[in-house]
């Protein structure tokens, strides 16, 4: 799971029967470098399926490819970004040991 | 399976039930020269890795499912060994 | 999930049985830039997608991609790699909205 910064969200007029009333996020993954506060190593951002109800600014663990469908075994969703957790902290120490 | 090194760990009080109970490590993973090889991912950990640790995580599907007991769960990553050094 | 824009249709009329009677489109996939307040820039590239939803030309469409794209009853026996699961009504970045589907 990458960590990502929510930068906001879109809305759906029509979708696929299997995700209507779902909330989507956009989310930017962030390196070690963005996780550190620099503007640099920030990715591209894309879309994910949230049903924690996560905010702009918040960061949060984003599964990826076919465990992003996961969680709606055995009737899994057309997902590939899954919303696993809103982070309270992050802690990042790259200094030596 | 991936080597990499643990560069942090975060928290989450709202998340997908299969994570409760697992610490969350911020693991780099790492090339073959020891470089960072893309981004950080959040890992699995029950092994007690920490700061500086370098890891063997694996993003078996089969293998978390198994790990975390459940086949809903939306984790990829699980630290599954301590490197000796 | 990734933004794209609606380019046109493909017609195949030669294909394997399975995907006979599916509609295709080609996608401009689009980036959402950061550096300039969300905006969504084209990325010139295409894509083939299989279709879902109803969705047009022109139209600003969610795209899923990889294995996932055939967890549908629609998509499941298809050899597709990526599908339209829905038609962009709004995008909001930093709190503004920087797209409308006014359609």
């Amino acid at each position: 799971m990458r960590i990502a910064e929510v930068i906001g969200r879109i809305t759906l007029s029509q979708c696929h029967p299997s995700v209507r009333g779902a909330t989507w996020l956009i989310g930017v993954p962030l390196s070690a470098m963005a996780l550190q506060g620099s503007e640099t190593g920030r990715g591209e951002p894309f879309i994910i399926y949230d049903e924690l109800g996560a905010s702009p600014g918040a960061l949060i663990a984003v599964s990826e490819g076919g465990e992003a469908a996961a969680p709606f075994n055995p009737n899994p969703k057309p997902l590939d970004g899954y919303n696993a957790a809103i982070l309270d902290t992050v802690h990042i120490d790259i200094s030596p040991r | 399976m991936q080597l990499g090194t643990v560069i942090g760990h975060a928290t989450a009080t709202v998340k997908h039930p299969t994570l409760i109970g697992w610490r969350l490590l911020v693991v780099q993973p790492m090339d073959n020269q020891g470089a960072p090889d893309g981004e950080p991912q959040i890992a699995l950990d029950n092994l007690g890795g920490g700061k500086g640790d370098r890891v063997l995580v694996t993003a078996d599907g089969a293998a978390v499912r198994e790990m975390v007991g459940s086949n809903v769960t939306p984790a990829r990553w699980i630290v599954i060994g301590l490197a000796d050094d | 999930m990734f933004l794209a824009k609606v380019t046109g249709t493909v017609v195949a009329t030669q294909k394997v049985a399975s995907m006979v009677g599916q509609k295709l489109l080609t996608v401009d996939p689009l980036r959402i830039d950061e550096k300039d307040a969300g905006r969504l820039k084209p990325t010139g590239r295409t894509f083939v997608v299989v279709d879902t939803v109803g969705a047009g030309e022109g139209e600003i469409v969610l795209i899923v991609q990889g294995s996932s794209a055939r967890y549908t009853p629609e998509t499941k026996p298809l050899p597709v790699d990526a599908a339209i699961i829905g038609i962009i009504d709004t995008v909001q970045v930093g709190g503004q909205i920087i797209f409308k589907n006014e359609g």
